[in-house]
């Protein structure tokens, strides 16, 4: 009975975590349950939300992708450059003198200037998943540089200065209602459902698992690893592309300054759901509930009106008790 | 345990029935955009101390100059069901969609230090272009009339105030009259903050030496940041100015040092000015006089700088 008790813990501990922080916000909070709020909670989510999930292919690789708030800047600014007529602006002092609206001449119609950036994000994750594979030097250093190199571009690209005019199916993108669903939390919703299917039941998905669990076995088993080893940062750095473009109709312009840090929460989100950072081990389901989590708890001081710093405070102390919880959980189960 | 457990939930519960037993004040929001310097913090003391005073209740949030941290907030004060709201706006355009649905749902709108694309009730604040011609216009006449180099320092690349206060000084350099007797050095970004206004001195030192003439920063922070590099770099003739009217910078130009100029900004007006037309709006009805509310964009130097001088002022 009692080892049965531990099994349950062990395969739904987060489960049991997300349940329990629900039932404190509630009982916290009276507005924790209103229709605003949990569309809130959603929205807010699903940009880290779709980070995590190429977070997850990569970390299942035993890898770490640290560039992709930096990706999220350079779409969205690369994104809004497009649709003034141009791929380059580096502007030295004019840029800074830019003011106004300006008038919109998109060199790409729309859905092939979306897809153009989505690939541009897709040739970055490219070059650092082979760059990290060929050379043999772990992606922790690769994309840390590659995070200081696109953020230094996206800034330059047009001096920190913010692209405004964003057309209106991009802002649906990011503010429109489907069934009173928020547009963004269908679209992380539906991506990771995708990726869960992919990994619970394609051979490509197994061959994740399995390079990721350990090269030189796969190898011997006939896995070619390149391939996997390359394809997470591809999907990492394409899901950040395409959060750059939603955060482009977030924010009704292009900025090159946001998302910065979001790697570290995407990085959290995917360990509190589970994977293990030694690569092997993990779910998209984890992730998702991860997420949540996070959200959760920014949410839930946003809601008791806790200050920007001590928030930071309680939000570390609160990843490191979920993360010892689940050890604990896990290597009861074990025993 | 179990009586723990009982403890817990009661004390939790007394919490939640404190956090809804709350009174009928009317409430407001305040999304700033952050509190890094002396400048933010007196704007965020003003909002509560005029708020306690006008009888309303306000929450006042930290965006940490993360536009995507700002529409978050915002969306959490709609939660909270604030009745209006003042917004001091990370990029001029980036809360342009969430000030739209704001607006949607009857709440109104007052932008505050920073100038907002969108449609809101007023702007309290200084004319940020007019402060940077002001200074400008002291640069060519009276302390480089015969034309220099020039350090620019900004806040925050895209963000209005920089780009007003640094394009207004520029369109005076720009001017027919002026063309070609002056050269901007190099542009380096300080976040309004005095550690990094010093920090990013040291760089253009390094860089430029003995060229500079003068270093024109987008706020008295960043500029007494950079007075302190010259100094210690032996660069007593490189002329400093700012903006803001900060009370050091204010003890600075009495001194009648390398320390020229600066623009009246007053945090603690501004906030008061702008809590006061929102409460007003929202419980008495009264329309702002005007849409854009002016105020400061007074030029300081050494010639009326003992007029404004107070060395017990909070700011």
């Amino acid at each position: 009975m009692k080892l049965k008790a531990n099994h349950v813990l062990a395969d739904y501990g987060l489960y049991l975590i997300l349940l329990v922080l629900i039932v404190i916000s509630v009982i916290l909070s009276p507005l924790f349950f209103s229709y605003n709020n949990i569309a809130n909670l959603l929205t807010q989510s699903s940009f880290s939300g779709l980070l995590a999930i190429g977070m997850t292919f990569v970390i299942l690789m035993g890898g770490i992708d640290l560039s992709v708030g930096s990706v999220v800047g350079f779409a969205s600014i690369l994104y809004a450059t497009i649709l003034h007529g141009s791929f380059f602006t580096f502007m030295p002092e004019e840029i800074f003198i830019y003011s106004g609206a300006p008038k919109l001449t998109p060199i790409l119609p729309l859905p092939f200037d979306v897809l153009f950036v989505l690939l541009v994000g897709a040739f970055i994750g490219l070059i650092s998943g082979f760059i990290s594979y060929r050379f043999r030097i772990h992606s922790f250093i690769v994309t840390l540089c590659f995070m200081i190199f696109i953020r230094g571009l996206a800034v330059s690209y047009t001096h920190g200065q913010p692209l405004f005019g964003i057309p209106d199916p991009i802002s649906f993108l990011a503010y429109g209602l489907v069934a009173k669903v928020p547009m963004p939390t269908i679209i992380w919703l539906g991506i990771s459902l995708l990726c869960f299917l992919l990994l619970k039941f394609s051979r490509f998905g197994r061959g994740i698992y399995a390079v990721g669990g350990g090269e030189e076995a796969a190898r011997l088993s006939g896995l070619e690893p390149a391939k996997y080893r390359i394809f997470p940062y591809i999907a990492s750095a394409s899901l950040a592309a395409l959060v750059g473009i939603m955060m482009s109709g977030r924010m009704g312009c292009g900025d090159p300054k946001i998302a910065q840090g979001w790697e570290l929460d995407a990085i959290a989100a995917v360990v509190i759901g589970g994977t293990s950072l030694s690569g092997g081990k993990g779910s998209i389901g984890g992730t998702v509930v991860g997420v949540l989590i996070l959200g959760l708890i920014i949410n839930i001081m946003n809601l008791l009106e806790i200050e920007a710093y001590p928030q930071q405070m309680a939000k570390g102390i609160i990843i490191v008790a979920a993360l010892a919880l689940h050890a604990l959980f896990s290597r009861r189960r074990k025993r | 345990m179990k009586k723990k457990l009982l403890l817990l939930i009661g004390v939790l519960l007394l919490a939640a029935a404190l956090l809804g037993a709350q009174g009928k004040k009317i409430l407001i929001g305040f999304s700033h955009v952050a509190m890094n310097c002396p400048y933010y913090l007196a704007m965020d003391k003003a909002a509560k101390e005029t708020a306690a005073a006008k009888g309303a209740e306000i929450i006042v949030l930290n965006a940490e100059e993360d536009i995507s941290k700002q529409i978050a907030d915002i969306e959490s004060l709609i939660v909270k069901g604030v009745k209006g709201l003042i917004v001091n706006s990370t990029t001029e355009y980036g809360t342009m969609p969430i000030i739209k649905k704001v607006k949607a749902m009857g709440i109104p709108v007052v932008a505050i230090d920073r100038p907002l694309y969108g449609d809101y009730l007023a702007y309290v604040g200084i004319d940020q272009w007019k402060a940077g011609e002001l200074q400008g216009e002291l640069f060519t006449k009276k302390l480089l009339p015969a034309g220099g180099n020039i350090v620019l320092i900004i806040g925050d690349p895209g963000c209005p105030a920089s780009i007003g206060r640094g394009n207004g000084m520029i369109s005076i350099l720009d001017r027919p009259e002026n063309k070609g007797k002056y050269k901007i050095l190099g542009t380096y970004k300080a976040s309004y903050n005095q550690m990094l206004g010093m920090q990013k001195m040291e760089e253009a030192i390094a860089a430029f030496g003995d060229k500079i003439d003068l270093v024109y920063c987008a706020n008295d922070s960043m500029a007494l940041g950079a007075l302190a590099a010259l100094q210690n770099a032996g660069m007593t003739n490189v002329l400093v100015a700012g903006i803001d009217g900060q009370k050091e910078a204010y003890a600075e130009i009495l001194k009648g040092g390398q320390y020229k100029s600066t623009v009246i900004n007053n945090p603690t007006e501004i906030t008061q000015k702008a809590v006061s037309i929102l409460v007003d709006y929202l419980t008495k009805k009264i329309q702002p006089k005007e849409r854009n509310v002016i105020t400061g964009t007074v030029l300081i130097t050494a010639d009326n700088v003992k007029k404004v001088y107070d060395p017990n002022s909070v700011f």
